[in-house]
């Protein structure tokens, strides 16, 4: 959908985006001052806590990190804002267009009591101002100013080709049926679609707002998509019903107790012989110490993610094969080991 | 998070005073810059009837413009961040 955002909007957002990317000079010149003091990788401690012991007090230490910090502090707590600001601008002149796509042709199906887990409702992931469903054109606001807008710049405009290489590992040709869980506004729904094509997709998410959102694209591009608002833990589909299973980027968001849940109810929609396939962040595991510390830090400790640690330190493929999946791999994509892709296949007989 | 400890200690906060005087008084000259910028058109194009600062909000930068607000906004927060850089 075409928009155009007034200049108080577009200045802001654009400074934020610029500020958060160029900002991370000052953590080159950090780690530059650290370097002299920090022992060799292999005598780091190798747990969380002794990392944190040892490296934490040294960069903190030093200026240019404390302002990195703050930078970083700020362009978490203030892009929610920024965004909800840029839209209320041009809120009366995109309301009718938002309106209409979420609804024709087709509309999301809302639940009528939604199960909110705790860990869920009301929690602004990422410190985003109201959480998933905090504004009443949140899914425009998360999808389209945040995460286009800036999010991407600052993952040098690659974050929709990454989200697709998960698609694109799942090991299934054409398959019928696929279902998405924690579809959010619809992102990686897009790159599962350009995958595979002429699969009947269904995808749904907690987040009536964000729903909205990946309804409005699926209507502007033609895409009969079935979307309906239910948790990963209960989606409400029948047993053994998809060819491939598959989520991006919500199992960090999860405690590990929600994991398994979510592993179970893949395993029990997807059909004799099918895939679950869940792409998500690196794994601890597949990091130096010195960079498991700062991805730790900075997404654990600074970034609004409370379960980032209980994933990344977690076996996604033994958790699969605990749920009763017959066969689990949990490997990273490519020289960077990014994504981190759990592909697990249900054995023809349960 | 309301138990975070500070991100800022006492070494930090003239740095960060003298980045935001800077800051400060960068603002204020586009604000004084973009008033005067208004009125002058106001009175230039009176007779046309035209909304200065509507026509501004709703203004879309073309690529050449797009390009030098580019430079111009990095040149900015990089001389912000080496104002909170120091030694």
């Amino acid at each position: 959908m075409q928009y155009t955002l007034h200049q108080h909007g577009r200045a802001g957002i654009e400074f934020l985006s610029d500020l958060r990317l160029m900002s991370d000079r000052l953590e080159q010149v950090a780690d530059a001052r650290a370097a002299q003091h920090i022992p060799a990788d292999d005598s780091l401690p190798d747990d969380i806590a002794g990392l944190h012991r040892t490296l934490t007090p040294l960069f903190e230490d030093i200026p240019a990190f404390r302002m990195l910090r703050l930078c970083r502090d700020w362009t978490l707590e203030a892009h929610g804002r920024v965004a909800i600001t840029a839209f209320e601008e041009i809120r009366e002149a995109v309301s009718p267009e938002l309106d209409r796509l979420q609804t024709t042709p087709r509309r999301p199906r809302y639940a009528e009591n939604p199960a909110k887990p705790d860990y869920w409702d009301g929690f602004e992931f990422h410190k985003s101002a109201g959480g998933w469903d905090g504004h009443d054109y949140m899914g425009f606001v998360h999808g389209e100013l945040i995460h286009r807008k800036m999010v991407n710049p600052n993952f040098a405009g690659l974050i929709y080709a990454t989200r697709k290489s998960v698609a694109a590992a799942a090991p299934v040709s054409n398959p019928a049926r696929i279902l998405e869980i924690g579809c959010c506004s619809g992102q990686y729904t897009q790159g599962v679609a350009e995958i595979f094509p002429h699969a009947k997709i269904s995808a749904c998410d907690l987040s009536a707002r964000q729903l909205e959102q990946a309804q409005r694209y699926a209507n502007e591009h033609n895409l009969d998509w079935e979307l309906f608002q239910a948790a990963g833990e209960a989606t409400g589909q029948p047993d053994d019903n998809f060819d491939l299973v598959t989520s991006y980027a919500m199992f960090h968001e999860l405690p590990i107790t929600a994991a398994k849940s979510v592993l179970r109810e893949c395993l029990r929609v997807t059909r004799p012989g099918g895939y679950t396939v869940i792409g998500d962040v690196k794994a601890y595991h597949a990091f130096s110490r010195m960079e498991r510390w700062a991805n730790d830090y900075w997404n654990q400790e600074h970034g609004g993610d409370p379960f980032w640690r209980e994933y990344a330190s977690t076996n996604l493929a033994e958790l699969a094969l605990d749920a009763g999946f017959a066969e689990a791999s949990w490997e990273g994509l490519g020289p960077a080991q990014y994504p981190f892709v759990l592909i697990a296949r249900k054995g023809t007989t349960t | 998070m309301s138990n975070q400890k500070p991100n800022l200690r006492d070494a930090d906060v003239d740095r960060l005073g003298k980045a935001l005087l800077t800051l400060a008084g960068e603002l204020w000259a586009v604000k004084d810059r973009q008033k005067i910028l208004e009125a002058v058109l106001e009175e230039a194009l009176k007779d046309k009837g035209l909304a200065v600062a509507e026509l501004v909000d709703k203004h879309q930068p073309d690529n050449e413009l797009a390009a030098a607000l580019a430079n111009d906004r990095q040149a900015y927060i990089n001389s912000l961040l080496k104002s909170l850089e120091g030694d």
